[in-house]
């Protein structure tokens, strides 16, 4: 490579040094040259960067099977229930004026503001019990799956849902169908963690036709969290 | 005088803020040349396909004619629930009446909510690493963490910017005379 500029003879050394040192300065002067150095410090960072693109993307987009989930981590939004995976109700033997109560604690430990609505998935009936049973849903605070005892529903806006299993389950199916119980009953986080507990009441209706004896009726209660 | 012995520090730290530099602008490049061609590059503002797509990147999307749709691609869409804030989720399956069910990574059931096709707005094709980090911050009112962004870009450039030549102590002394 010739001399490009007296920059380089500046990093020779000087006259009476030793030898092998000047040889060995030369060299890395020659080949260490500042715009040899520089460029290719700026194409080792072009290169890098179409390698961190192309190995990302291929990581996240060629993937044809989604892990398995359960990767919950922060920056989110998280909802847990107090019921172990248990159900609710699992009622038999229901006559028209059967009654029962149960109630379920909610939590949204999310750091991101969110919106949580109910609804209902995996509904099925036979003999259109669902139709006959009438189902309450109330929110408040206190008590837990389990037990009501010490159930305080909130002041305003208590009232989650009320009417025919069977309406609660075609009308309220996802997210977007889900119940918001209005005004201040919404429930809305700002990314702290809160509670609510759930009061569903059910009662077969006194005028359930005959028809539906002998049927069963089925739904999971599903609460859901996004982002606000 | 400094020579190639006493100087590699400053050439190690000159060298290593340019191809910093040099690797933050291609990884712009490559968020916005494809903007050219009609594609469109989003800064993913939440955790739901952690842990392959984090909070703060950048992804490209190209637009996808419905037959190429194919289970396991992760697509944009309009979100109908919050219409100004596109949603990307992975495809997991298509319903008999031909809307599609998605699904976060991290979610640990697909969303209840099915999408219709009409919706679909492209198909995620590159991933740009952090390159949206400054722009989650300003969203989510972190102004500290844009200015340590930006003073550490500011400390980038004028270190990646000054000279790799030989500094000459000897120039600020010997030229002196009386």
């Amino acid at each position: 490579m010739p001399e490009r500029s007296s920059r380089q003879q500046d990093l020779r050394p000087a006259p009476g040094a030793d030898p092998a040192v000047a040889d060995h300065d030369g060299l890395v002067a020659r080949w260490l040259n500042p715009r040899t150095v520089g460029v290719a410090a700026i194409i080792a960072g072009l290169l890098a960067s179409a390698g961190l693109v192309w190995h990302e993307s291929y990581s996240a987009f060629s993937a044809t099977t989604s892990n398995s989930g359960n990767s919950w981590t922060g920056g989110t939004v998280q909802l847990s229930d107090d019921d172990s995976g248990g159900a609710l109700f699992n009622a038999s033997g229901l006559a028209p004026g059967s009654t029962g109560s149960q109630c379920i604690s909610v939590t949204s430990t999310g750091t991101l503001p969110a919106l949580i609505k109910l609804y209902g998935t995996s509904y099925a009936t036979t003999r259109s019990l669902a139709a006959a049973l009438n189902l309450t849903v109330t929110q408040g605070t206190g008590a837990g799956y389990g037990s009501c005892t010490g159930f305080t529903p909130l002041t305003a806006g208590a009232t989650v849902f009320s009417g025919t299993l069977a309406g609660f389950a075609t009308a309220h199916s996802t997210y977007g169908s889900g119940i918001l119980a209005g005004g201040a009953g919404a429930w809305k986080t700002t990314g702290a963690t809160s509670s609510r507990t759930y009061r569903f009441t059910y009662t077969m209706s006194p005028a359930a036709p005959t028809s539906t004896m002998g049927g069963t009726a089925a739904v999971g209660f599903t609460w859901e969290s996004q982002n606000t | 005088m400094e020579d190639i012995h006493t100087a590699w520090p400053r050439v190690l730290a000159v060298v290593t803020a340019r191809a910093l530099l040099a690797l933050l602008i291609g990884l712009l490049l490559w968020a916005l040349v494809p903007a050219l061609f009609g594609w469109r590059t989003n800064v993913v503002m939440s955790g739901s396909m952690r842990p392959h797509i984090q909070v703060g990147d950048l992804v490209v999307t190209r637009p996808v004619s419905v037959d190429d749709l194919a289970p396991g691609q992760v697509v944009l869409v309009t979100d109908r629930l919050h219409p100004d804030r596109p949603l990307m989720h992975r495809l997991v399956r298509e319903t008999p009446d031909g809307r599609l069910i998605l699904r976060g990574d991290a979610n640990k059931t697909a969303d209840s909510d099915p999408v219709g096709i009409r919706d679909v707005r492209g198909v995620a094709v590159l991933r740009i690493p952090a390159l949206g980090l400054p722009v989650v911050a300003a969203q989510q009112h972190h102004p500290t963490d844009l200015v340590l962004a930006l003073a550490g870009l500011v400390v980038l450039v004028v270190v990646g910017c000054s000279s790799l030549r030989p500094v000459h102590p000897r120039r600020y002394w010997t030229s002196v005379r009386t």
